[in-house]
């Protein structure tokens, strides 16, 4: 009985190591920021459950295959259902990252024969501690690994699409029990640990080519399609310019024009006249060119191209619908202190809301950007027809647009949530709708 | 005695805004004076750092030509030793980013300088609600409930606030008032020590106007305000009640 208990200890310590490595990976996989204190706990909590009642079986009923397969299934599943709890809450996705997590943590694991000693035996202390030192050592490596290869896009990009989702579960499935897949041939095989450790090391090779030769198509692609966005803003940009060009031209004609005839005023000493010519070419340069001279001047103090691109793409959609835009960015933006695509999505939401309120009531729009020592602002503004409720607005589905609407806002809040360095602001006065935006830290 | 002060790098524009100034406050017999009007920053600062009188009114050039300072940094400056300063704003057309200069500097008004008919029309017009103004704020006796967010300071009228709220974020609270909803940093503690009278802490994470308060849900320790339902505490159920009767 002692034995059972002090054997079943060694095995419990041993294999809270491994359950670390699993939820190492299983964060590294779908690329979470690690929180050790979260990671430390979790381990424990799965090793707790699943370690004694492995090492029960093991003992009472040693060497019996389906017995051993639904072991190893059950460590999966519980760190699955462990998992999906605290760490990703699509279940798909968790369940991809749970059960690879597994899979290389075995061949980690295995891997981990080739360097041990012959006489291994799995509830010897010393032999565990050099196994379980040389496998986070191995973990340390495979996890930079993970993130070099991109993984977690590559999962982001497998669950995008229903089919590949299931392919990769399944084989996320066949893959975390494979070990015994191999025990098949065990009995033609001198010696199991050394063949164990070849195989892993062989299929985690072929893992790391499968991922690179992936990344390196995924990497080739979102490539294309940043030059895809920059080639679309600079015609964009372009065609403001020409817009300008054009209209200059016309000024120019006008210009001659005027001056002639403040020329020929001028002559006569009607000073009156003057005046008036020269008031009238003030306002002909405000409306012709001035504002969209303005606008190009605006747009150039934005350096984060994301920003600028987005912000493009609106202004174009509020020239289709003749909404007047007033923008302002005083100062050059240049880092914001938030996730690229957090600030996408969070100012795309709002710029919609404005544009679809302004195309409603023939309104307009304010945008308005500043940068300083102590963040980023962004302020969003337009007319409004009708009151609204402000208090509501925080409410998911809440909208004025009736059903199946609002979730725009619900998810800037839930986005704006995750961030201690963003302050909301939102207002409705005078007819007018305010949202603001403040994102604290480094600004200039 | 309410002092102007003028700065602009463009002597041929201080000297007819000047002269507009004076001009209007003898027709319109306004208790004005041009205190300081210069071309540098640095000599307008000087002066109004031995002011004693605050709350004075300002008028600055967008562009000044100096090398520590632009209208905006200028601005800023004046607001932090004058915090009741009226800030207006000296501009050519189109160039200005008024709303960032409201936002940030509280900037009252902007003037074209662009022709002198309509720098005379604008200036008078500034110069007249600059008075109206003056003379609201010699009526408005309300109390205002100040916070911070980043470097701008709001005002909200404390008639006009609901409540407070804890938010998910550590150190963050949430302001519920008429028509608007703001998020600052801060901690309810203090918020509640600040306001005392008509407000009270009905929970560890609620601070609610109790003027405000709709209905009081007492089975289910909850109540309703501005159409939101606050939690109620056990230990703040009698204060509240008997606060309420």
């Amino acid at each position: 009985m002692e034995i059972v208990l002090r054997g079943m200890f060694v095995y419990w310590v041993a294999s809270f190591f491994t359950e670390l490595v699993i939820v190492y990976y299983a964060y590294k996989i779908v690329n979470q920021k690690i929180n050790w204190m979260k990671l430390l706990l979790t381990a424990l909590f799965i090793d707790t459950i699943v370690a004694p009642t492995n090492y029960l079986i093991v003992i009472f009923f040693p060497s019996r295959f389906i017995l051993s397969v639904s072991i190893d299934y059950f460590v999966m599943f519980f760190n699955y259902f462990v998992l999906r709890m605290t760490l990703e809450k699509d279940w798909i996705k968790s369940f991809i990252a749970s059960s690879f997590a597994y899979f290389i943590f075995y061949q980690t694991y295995v891997a981990t024969f080739a360097l041990l000693p012959a006489q291994y035996s799995w509830s010897n202390a010393i032999n565990q501690t050099i196994s379980v030192v040389i496998m986070l050592v191995l973990a340390y490596i495979i996890g930079k690994l993970i993130d070099k290869l991109h993984v977690s896009s590559f999962v982001e990009r497998c669950i995008k699409k229903r089919q590949y989702s299931i392919i990769a579960c399944i084989v996320g499935f066949f893959l975390a029990g494979y070990t015994h897949f191999i025990w098949v041939i065990a009995p033609y095989l001198k010696d199991i640990h050394i063949t164990y450790s070849l195989f892993a090391i062989i299929i985690l090779l072929v893992l790391v080519g499968l991922f690179e030769y992936n990344t390196k198509n995924i990497v080739y692609k979102e490539r294309q399609n940043m030059w895809q966005s920059v080639i679309e803003q600079q015609q964009s940009y372009i065609q403001n310019l020409e817009e300008i060009q054009k209209n200059l031209k016309i000024y120019r004609h006008d210009f001659k024009n005027i001056m002639s005839g403040i020329y020929l005023s001028a002559k006569e000493g009607n000073i009156e006249k003057v005046k008036n010519f020269m008031q009238e070419m003030f306002e002909d340069f405000e409306t012709s060119i001035d504002g969209k001279i303005n606008l190009a001047n605006q747009l150039t103090n934005i350096y984060i191209t994301e920003v600028k691109s987005l912000l493009m793409l609106k202004i174009n959609e509020m020239q289709q619908h003749n909404i007047p835009l007033h923008l302002e960015v005083f100062y050059p933006v240049k880092d914001i202190n938030m996730d690229k695509k957090d600030l996408i999505r969070c100012i795309g939401i709002l710029l919609d809301n404005a544009i679809e309120e302004a195309k409603e009531n023939n309104g307009d729009v304010v945008v308005v950007i500043t940068s300083d020592q102590n963040g980023v602002l962004f302020l969003i503004e337009n007319s409004i027809s009708k009151e609204i409720s402000i208090s509501n607005i925080r409410k998911k589905g809440y909208s004025t647009k009736g059903e199946d609407r609002g979730l725009g806002l619900f998810s800037y809040q839930q986005i704006t949530d995750k961030y201690e360095n963003i302050t909301r602001m939102t207002s409705c006065q005078h007819s007018r709708f305010i949202q603001e935006l403040r994102i604290g830290g480094s600004g200039k | 005695m309410i002092k102007i002060f003028v700065c602009d790098d463009d002597d041929m524009i201080r000297l007819e805004i000047e002269k507009q100034i004076n001009n209007q406050i003898i027709i319109h017999e306004y208790d004005w004076k041009i205190e300081v009007s210069c071309d540098s920053p640095i000599f307008l600062l000087e002066k109004l750092r031995v002011q004693e009188n605050k709350g004075n009114i300002y008028f600055l050039d967008v562009d000044l030509k100096h090398s520590k300072y632009d209208g905006f940094s200028l601005g800023k400056e004046i607001r932090e030793i004058d915090p009741n300063a009226i800030i207006s704003y000296i501009t050519n057309f189109g160039d200005l980013a008024f709303r960032t200069f409201q936002y940030h500097i509280e900037a009252f008004d902007y003037i074209v300088k662009s022709e002198s008919s309509k720098l005379l029309d604008s200036l008078s017009r500034c110069l007249s609600s600059i008075n109206q103004k003056l003379l609201n704020d010699k009526k408005d006796t309300v109390a205002y409930f100040t916070c911070k967010v980043g470097n701008v300071v709001k005002h909200l009228r404390l008639d006009d606030i609901y409540f407070f709220e804890t938010s998910s974020k550590p150190h963050h609270i949430i302001l519920h008032a008429k028509n608007q909803c703001i998020d600052f940093i801060g901690e309810l503690t203090s918020v509640e020590k600040e306001l005392k009278d008509n407000f009270l802490r009905v929970h560890r994470s609620y601070l609610v106007a109790l003027d405000k308060i709709e209905e009081i849900d007492l089975k289910k320790n909850q109540l309703m305000i501005n159409g939101q339902i606050c939690d109620i505490s056990r230990k703040a159920k009698a204060i509240l009640l008997k606060k309420v009767q």
